[in-house]
């Protein structure tokens, strides 16, 4: 038995080995490169290296329990008294352990985001400061006291633990007094989470909407006339991204869309004379394809045989057809065309970058594309999901300018980003679009500089800076309406 | 009823097993048992050989790994992860680990083996049943596997499959065939886990040995119980959410769909759903499970401790309360998991209040383990080791909890690596050393052999250390706004910083893993060679230790074992040994816990034959008529 495990042992370090011989970082050559300084290029190897030496490790450390196994066996005495040896390494762990947090607060600890480039960032630092206290005396306490009981009451021959069952009264202590620590939790973020989602009615934010999509972010400015145009994913095409109810734009999508139901209604026609068109094809040239191609014309006549692609045809069809009607829907009424097809959409300005100004609020308001993203301002404390089909908002007050920022922590290079927390498919890593905090001026002349994404009647609305919202400085002490 | 089931009882005793009605379509409970531990054992290799995967391309993005070509083919060209295939690791590595290891090979495996045993039941309510609940997990784990093989490859929306990304095979590759695949394989898990639900509630409601009350269950039977409660009540609801989805993906329906535009598709014809309420149906079954996974680990973890303590488990009935208001409040938090998705912050208000009220049965039983290890005479087997890492986990990852569930700093934490700290500790490290410990405690009962003890120490103090040294430093990456799933971090020049931390934890992961093989080859080893045990290695009070150790169908020769006491009598002043069976009659007999008896031992074999039985006994049992 001793045997197989030995041998299997030195099978899994041989196959482990061959893994790394078919690393192609991994040669000789390589290993000297790195020896001569290209630590990268060595990386991986190094540490399959170090994979063989644990396994190699493993395989002395049982040969070793082996042997003092058999002793054992043989004189009746244990060699290793592991009760003794988990005591110790149990202190070993608490003391190590506790050394081991604490350093890792100062050497991870310090890319901690503990100053909130928002307002209401820092109740939320306060509340997670309360928190990490009463959390940390806990964990302190516990954690100490399970190893330090594990060594101190060792199995000992001879000994009887005390009999003790229960204790009413320190049980209900010990269920008291979490219950107060939570009462205490429960009140302030009550009272945090309140100020967030509950703002201010008498204050008007500038609203600018946030686009998300398959990977990426656009922002929607309202223009001059600080509104922003009621946009629907019915209208949205290759010239017209966010969907906004353009006219013309939209003419041209309706054209678009009938183009495409004629010629996919042609498509689903000729679909049979397609299918005898492909396998003559299969049959007369085969021969001369290639594989590739060839495989390509099979799967090609097999979508059509399994009826795959009649069911797609159809389907593309009802597609359109239904998007065309809900387009119609709006355009029946002449209430809601004119609610829509107002133009307030003309002067609304789409960019890459989001700048926000400083001390002002600003209200986010979300919409998604395609799947579920969520925008995520860490520097701001901010977090709200953008879902298709159910617009939500966010409101929120900068504090710091980009270039404080910058100042603050000596990164010349430093910027706010909005990141994407939601897993929203293969570029989820690097989805993310710039924020600029600045002030007004700054920011005048930044949406001075943008354009219009569109032009009615050949004539550009030139972009003008928002006015300085007077209502956005208001007293915040007013008095606040919840609608709960 | 009593006559019918000491005839059949006369019967079974002497009918031959042929190999397949033996360790195939088995219906002993024990041998069910194992067959759920080693397809949980096996599910778990692949769980964490996924997880290697993804953390080699996290730790060293862009280095070719011979591993990576060798087993993704041409989901890894040229030895680098693909993005979309990054996602279909850390999907499966999550589904794999949450239902297939930490529910069905932790509490299958332990709900099967402990609950006659410890009750004092021959069988299963319905052994039937129970033996159709393995074979369902069986498939349902075949048909997730199967979906490696898919050219578009396996699911990969994340474990908790949000659609619409799980709806459109355009959004993301993986949601076609994969994610069909996924769907059935959740489906048959959830046939199965209800199946097992049903009978380990009616096992341990109807089939408790003469003296077994309530109150002197063991706490593994109570954790059972409210486990399998909480299954019945949650899964249903899963399953649900599961068929809309199937709907939605196959039949054009639009519950989860609406104001969707894809390129290459144009605006999409679903009107009028809300990918809300999956997470609302998800969450309802999602933070039950997250109970189900923890609540039999709690349950080993006591007895375990109990026992190697020599002590009394301090205040059983504090524990049972506890586990009883975790199993209550449970079902009215799972808003806490959606408080940036747009829901009214009225509700996060409310869900944020109980989240953290549960915070504190949690808290009152790591006090009672604490109090129990105080003053006893620890043995520290590797079983015991386990329960005091799983207890310590539990702190810990219990701990950053309160962060999490407060709605305003969760604003800033939510799907950051902070919540993958969390989670893996409290309810992954936690929960899987529960299953640890109770491989190490019971596997004398389970095959008659022991293990190796010095091989289980070193596999416990690698797995311990290695899974602090993983999961301690991402609460940092949280903290300064790291993302969850991102496949790389080079791309982000402020998260570069991270880049010798994300070693750390791939080294760290892939040193853990490897312990593992030495937990693999004790445990395979020692089914065979091991050596064998005694009837009562730990000098245990419960039941389990009275069945002959070397397995009998029917666990008891001759009459069942009756109860005189609670299980937890270590170390009595009045007794000259340290332990007290509870099937050892006693002058003093209900001295120390003074509750009424039950009154009728209802020996039953095989209650399934006789279905009405376990119905009408049932709900007797529940409405408390069979007393009259």
């Amino acid at each position: 038995m001793k045997k197989i495990f030995i041998v299997s042992l030195v099978l899994i370090t041989l196959i482990s080995a061959i893994m790394l011989m078919s690393l192609e970082k991994f040669s000789a050559l390589q290993l000297a490169s790195a020896m001569a300084g290209d630590a990268k290029s060595i990386n991986g190897s190094i540490n399959w290296l170090l994979v063989i030496v644990g396994l190699l490790l493993g395989a002395i450390l049982v040969l070793i329990f082996d042997i003092s196994n058999l002793s054992t066996k043989i004189t009746g005495k244990k060699i290793l008294n592991w009760n003794n040896i988990n005591a110790w390494l149990s202190l070993a762990f608490i003391i190590f352990g506790m050394i081991g947090v604490i350093w890792e607060f100062g050497a991870h600890g310090k890319y901690v985001i503990t100053d909130s480039a928002s307002a209401h960032g820092q109740p939320i630092q306060k509340m997670f400061n309360t928190t990490l206290l009463f959390t940390g005396i806990v964990f302190v306490i516990t954690q100490i006291l399970l190893f330090v009981f594990t060594f101190m009451y060792k199995k000992k021959e001879g000994r009887k633990a005390v009999y003790y069952s229960h204790n009413n009264k320190l049980e209900i202590v010990w269920t008291l007094i979490p219950f107060v620590v939570m009462a205490i939790l429960v009140l302030m973020g009550y009272q945090t989470w309140k100020d967030i989602m509950y703002k201010n009615p008498n204050i008007k934010p500038n609203k600018i909407e946030i686009f998300a999509y398959q990977f990426g972010w656009n922002a929607r400015y309202p223009g001059s006339d600080n509104q922003l145009g009621e946009a629907s994913f019915n209208y949205i095409s290759s010239t017209n991204p966010l969907g906004l109810p353009i006219e013309h734009e939209i003419d041209k999508l309706k054209e678009e869309l009938m183009a495409d139901i004629l010629s996919i209604s042609d498509a689903q026609k000729r679909l049979p004379a397609t299918y005898v068109a492909l396998l003559e094809q299969f049959e007369s040239k085969g021969a001369t394809y290639t594989t590739a191609k060839l495989d390509i014309l099979n799967d090609s006549i097999d979508k059509i045989k399994s009826g795959e692609l009649a069911y797609e045809i159809k389907n593309a069809l009802f597609r359109k057809k239904k998007q065309l009607d809900r387009i119609a829907q709006v355009e029946k009424s002449a209430v809601e065309k004119a609610k829509v097809f107002n133009d307030v959409s003309y002067d609304d300005l789409i960019t890459n970058e989001i700048h926000l100004i400083l001390n002002q609020e600003v209200e986010f308001l979300f919409r998604a594309r395609d799947v579920i993203h969520s925008a995520y301002l860490p520097h701001f404390k901010a977090q709200m999901n953008c879902v298709p089909g159910m617009p939500t908002k966010f409101r929120f007050k900068p504090i710091t300018t980009s270039e404080d920022a910058r100042a603050k922590r000596g990164d010349e290079t430093f910027d706010y980003y909005l990141f994407c927390a939601k897993v929203c498919g293969s570029g989820h890593y690097n989805m993310r679009i710039k924020i600029i905090v600045e002030t007004q001026e700054q920011y005048n002349t930044w949406i001075k500089s943008q354009n219009p994404a569109f032009v009615k009647g050949g004539k550009k609305v030139e972009p003008e800076p928002l006015p300085l919202n007077p209502e956005n400085n208001a007293d915040t002490t007013a008095k606040i309406a919840y609608n709960f | 009823m009593s006559t019918t089931a000491a005839n059949l009882h006369h019967d079974e005793h002497h009918h031959h097993e042929s190999f397949i009605s033996k360790y195939i379509f088995s219906m002993d409970h024990k041998m069910i048992s194992r067959q759920f531990l080693i397809t949980g054992i096996i599910m778990g290799c692949i769980g964490v050989f996924l997880s290697v995967l993804f953390r080699l391309q996290l730790a060293w993005p862009e280095t070719q790994f011979g591993i990576l070509k060798f087993f993704l083919g041409s989901f890894a060209k040229d030895g680098v992860l693909s993005p979309e295939y990054y996602m279909a690791l850390v999907t499966i590595h999550g589904t794999i680990m949450v239902f297939y290891v930490l529910t069905a090979g932790l509490s299958g495996t332990f709900s099967n083996l402990l609950i006659p045993l410890q009750v004092g039941a021959r069988d299963m309510a319905s052994p039937f049943m129970n033996m159709l609940s393995y074979w369902f997990f069986f498939l349902s784990s075949v048909v997730l596997l199967s979906s490696f093989f898919v050219s578009t490859g396996p699911a990969s929306a994340g474990w908790t499959v949000y659609p619409p990304l799980s709806a459109l095979p355009k959004a993301v590759p993986g949601s076609g065939l994969g994610m069909t695949l996924w769907l059935v394989a959740i489906t048959l898990f959830i046939v199965s886990s209800l199946l097992g639900g049903i009978n380990y509630v009616s096992t341990i409601l109807n089939m408790r040995t003469k003296g077994m009350s309530m109150n002197r269950l063991p706490l593994t039977i109570w954790a059972f119980l409210l486990t399998a409660i909480l299954g019945i009540l949650s899964f249903p609801v899963l399953l649900g959410a599961a068929l809309l989805l199937i709907f939605d993906r196959s039949f054009g329906t639009s519950f989860y769909l609406s104001d969707i535009y894809l390129p290459g598709q144009g605006a999409l014809s679903n009107v009028g759903g809300s990918p809300v309420l999956y997470q609302h149906l998800f969450w309802f079954l999602g933070h039950p499970e997250v109970y189900i996974i923890i609540m039999p680990a709690l349950g080993i973890t006591s007895e375990v401790i109990a026992t190697n303590a020599r002590k009394p488990i301090f205040g059983y009935t504090a524990m049972v309360i506890s586990l009883v208001g975790i199993a209550v409040l449970s079902f009215l938090v799972w808003g806490h998991h959606m408080f940036v998705t747009g829901m009214n912050p009225f509700l996060g208000t409310m869900f944020m209040f109980i989240t953290l009220i549960i915070a504190v049965p949690s808290a009152v039983k790591t006090f009672n383990y604490l109090a129990t290890l105080w003053k006893g005479n620890l043995r520290l087997t590797p079983g015991m080791m386990f329960s005091i890492g799983l207890v310590s986990f539990f702190v810990s990852g219990g701990l950053t909890g309160l962060f999490l569930a407060n709605a305003a700093i969760d604003i800033p934490l939510h799907d950051t690596y902070f919540v993958v700290a969390h989670f893996h500790l409290v309810m992954g490290s936690s929960a899987i050393f529960g299953m640890f410990s109770g491989i190490y405690h019971w596997y004398p009962r389970m095959f008659g052999r022991r293990m190796n003890e010095s091989l289980g120490q070193i596999h416990f103090w690698l797995t311990f250390v290695s899974a602090y040294l993983v999961f301690f430093p991402m609460h940092f990456m949280g903290l300064a706004g790291v993302p969850r799933r991102y496949y790389m971090f080079t791309v982000i020049p402020e998260f570069n910083v991270w880049m010798d931390v994300n070693v750390l934890i791939s080294v760290a992961a892939i040193v853990g893993s490897l312990a593992q093989v030495i937990f693999l080859w004790n445990f395979f080893s020692n089914i065979w060679f091991g050596e064998k045990s005694v009837q009562n290695p730990w000098k245990s009070n419960t039941l389990e230790w009275t069945s002959p150790i070397e397995g009998i169908h029917y666990n008891w020769v001759g009459a069942i074992p009756t109860v005189y006491r609670g299980p937890y009598e270590y170390s009595r002043p009045d007794r000259e040994e340290d332990f007290y069976p509870q099937h050892i009659p006693g002058d003093d007999g209900d001295h120390y816990h003074p509750e009424p008896k039950r009154k009728e031992a209802p020996d039953v074999i095989t209650v399934s034959k006789d279905k009405e039985v376990v119905y009408f006994s049932l709900i007797k049992n529940v409405f408390g008529l069979n007393r009259a």
